[in-house]
């Protein structure tokens, strides 16, 4: 299946001595990435290759793997942020520690949701691993409450411009339905923690780059070219949309 | 234990040839033919939605959804001031008396409103329905000997406390009505789309005024601070295998709580947390029409 082609690709790759050096630099960083998730044998995190992802949005099967793969990026940034030894001093109060363990409690439940939908359906689950740009500091409030906007706020516009690939399925529509909100109830909240009882938490021009529109009260809507563009910085794997 | 899962969903015919399939696929069958066929055993998952009597519309969603814009609008105009106090409710307007709420908050909320209301009019056009008549009291229009409206929630616009409640109230059902609409709306794809876009926006809503209330801004279980009269918001649609309640902990077919989480498996609390839940149009419209006059 796709793992012989990939594998193919890397054989290939290694052959030459520029990629040997790249082999080199990719077991470094897929050596200090946690696995998104545990996905059995397909998934080797100390595996040195980087495995490219390609998703047809044309099956809904792929279009699972998308939401799967945003939610598990979504769970492991939460899981190293409650996880950090700096959590509980970064958030030194405990009704903002609650929302992000809850928050996070959501993501890893979608990202197993999705999972277990994938593999009672025979799809393969994308082995993924996650890197963050040094921008992003785990032990600092504002750096972990913005990456979380864009994260949250990226993830409604992920779904909402995704429901166009589920039209064949109405139980995939609703489902992606059924998460899309709760991701929105928690850019609401992540919002209004960075600026408390104002109207951020739903102040849409700071997104019209991702499709809201605050003059229509239109939430965001992304293709998925444009969604996975800004979430490549987080991931090791390129993942690429076809059949759009 | 609930061992039901997405093969539950599809006819035994369709079940078989998948796990004819899946043994293929085990077997060493190339990528290409496996993957092609299985979009068809999903579209197998949906016979279940689309049996249930006539569909509803496009427009007649729209139009559902315009009656419930129609009301949030008029709700936070009356509220914030946008629109002068009516004679008929109890005054003065003391929702955002000092140790109110954030007015910043409902101004946006009211802003939006009123944006989905001339969006939902606008692609509607001759279509739309007309604004109902509203009694935010909940009496169907009777009044007392003051000319007051004076249902159950007399006190809407003078006690912030109801105030709120019937916020929350209208923002978790609106979340819940655009979410049972949407698989009505496939046939039109940039409706479908603003339609959502709308539903996220009423989820942001939901969560802050459900913060502001001192509950989670996500729904945890059936479990909530609304006054009885509201607590079909959060109950089951029809038929409600379709349209469960909000504590509902099986997805797609998956029981969520026999997933793996941080530690352990899935809280029921999370679990249900974690999914919103979509209403049938009848349903939302019995909430709505509790304030319908």
């Amino acid at each position: 299946m796709e793992r012989e082609q990939i594998l193919t690709q890397a054989v290939g790759r290694l052959q030459s001595e520029g990629s040997r050096r790249e082999f080199m630099r990719l077991a470094g960083l897929l050596g200090g990435a946690l696995a998104l998730s545990a996905c059995g044998k397909d998934n080797n995190p100390t595996s040195p290759i980087n495995k490219n992802v390609t998703l047809n949005f044309a099956m809904p099967l792929d279009v699972l793997k998308y939401a799967f793969a945003l939610e598990a990026l979504e769970a492991d940034f939460y899981t190293k942020v409650v996880g950090n030894g700096s959590f509980s001093t970064a958030f030194s109060s405990a009704a903002e520690r609650t929302i992000l363990t809850d928050i996070r409690d959501h993501e890893v439940a979608h990202r197993e949701f999705f999972k277990a939908a994938l593999l009672a359906n025979g799809a393969t689950v994308p082995a993924l691993s996650t890197k963050y740009p040094s921008s992003v500091n785990f032990a600092d409030r504002t750096s972990v409450l913005t990456t979380a906007k864009t994260f949250e706020d990226l993830g409604v516009s992920a779904y909402n411009g995704a429901a166009r690939y589920l039209v064949s399925n109405t139980t995939l529509l609703t489902v992606a339905g059924k998460v899309v909100s709760v991701e929105a109830r928690h850019t609401s909240a992540i919002r209004d923690l960075l600026s408390p009882d104002t109207k951020a938490f739903a102040d849409l021009s700071d997104i019209a780059s991702i499709g809201a529109s605050e003059a229509n009260g239109l939430d965001g809507k992304a293709s998925p070219t444009a969604v996975l563009a800004a979430a490549q910085p987080f991931i090791n794997e390129t993942i690429t949309a076809t059949g759009l | 234990m609930n061992t039901t899962n997405v093969m539950d969903l599809i006819d035994p015919s369709e079940t078989k040839k998948l796990f004819a399939r899946r043994d293929a696929i085990r077997a060493g069958v190339t990528a290409g033919l496996a993957m092609g066929s299985l979009p068809m055993v999903l579209a197998a998952m949906a016979k279940t939605a689309g049996a249930q009597g006539t569909n509803p519309t496009v427009n007649d969603v729209l139009n559902f959804a315009l009656k419930l814009e129609y009301l949030e609008s008029e709700f936070y105009n009356i509220g914030t001031g946008l629109q002068t106090f009516p004679a008929e409710y109890l005054g003065p307007n003391g929702v955002f008396a000092t140790g109110g709420p954030p007015k910043a908050v409902f101004d946006q909320i009211a802003k939006h409103e009123n944006s989905h209301v001339a969006l939902l009019k606008g692609a509607l056009g001759a279509a739309a329905v007309a604004k109902p008549n509203f009694d935010f009291t909940g009496g169907k229009g009777a009044k007392d000997a003051n000319g007051k409206y004076n249902g159950p929630f007399a006190t809407v616009f003078t006690n912030k406390d109801i105030f709120l409640a019937l916020s929350q109230a209208f923002e978790d059902t609106g979340v819940r009505a655009y979410k049972g609409g949407a698989q009505f709306l496939i046939s039109n794809i940039p409706v479908l789309e603003t339609a959502l876009q709308i539903h996220a926006v009423e989820a942001r809503h939901a969560s802050k005024v459900r913060r502001i209330r001192g509950e989670k801004g996500w729904i945890s279980g059936k479990s909530n601070t609304l006054p009885p009269a509201a607590q079909g918001v959060y109950g089951a649609g029809n038929p409600a295998s379709t349209y469960p309640a909000e504590d509902n902990t099986t997805q797609a077919g998956v029981n969520v709580t026999a997933l793996a989480a941080v530690s352990g498996t899935v809280t029921a609390a999370t679990a249900s947390e974690s999914f919103d839940e979509p209403l049938d149009v009848a349903t939302v419209l019995a909430i709505a029409g509790l304030f319908i006059i």
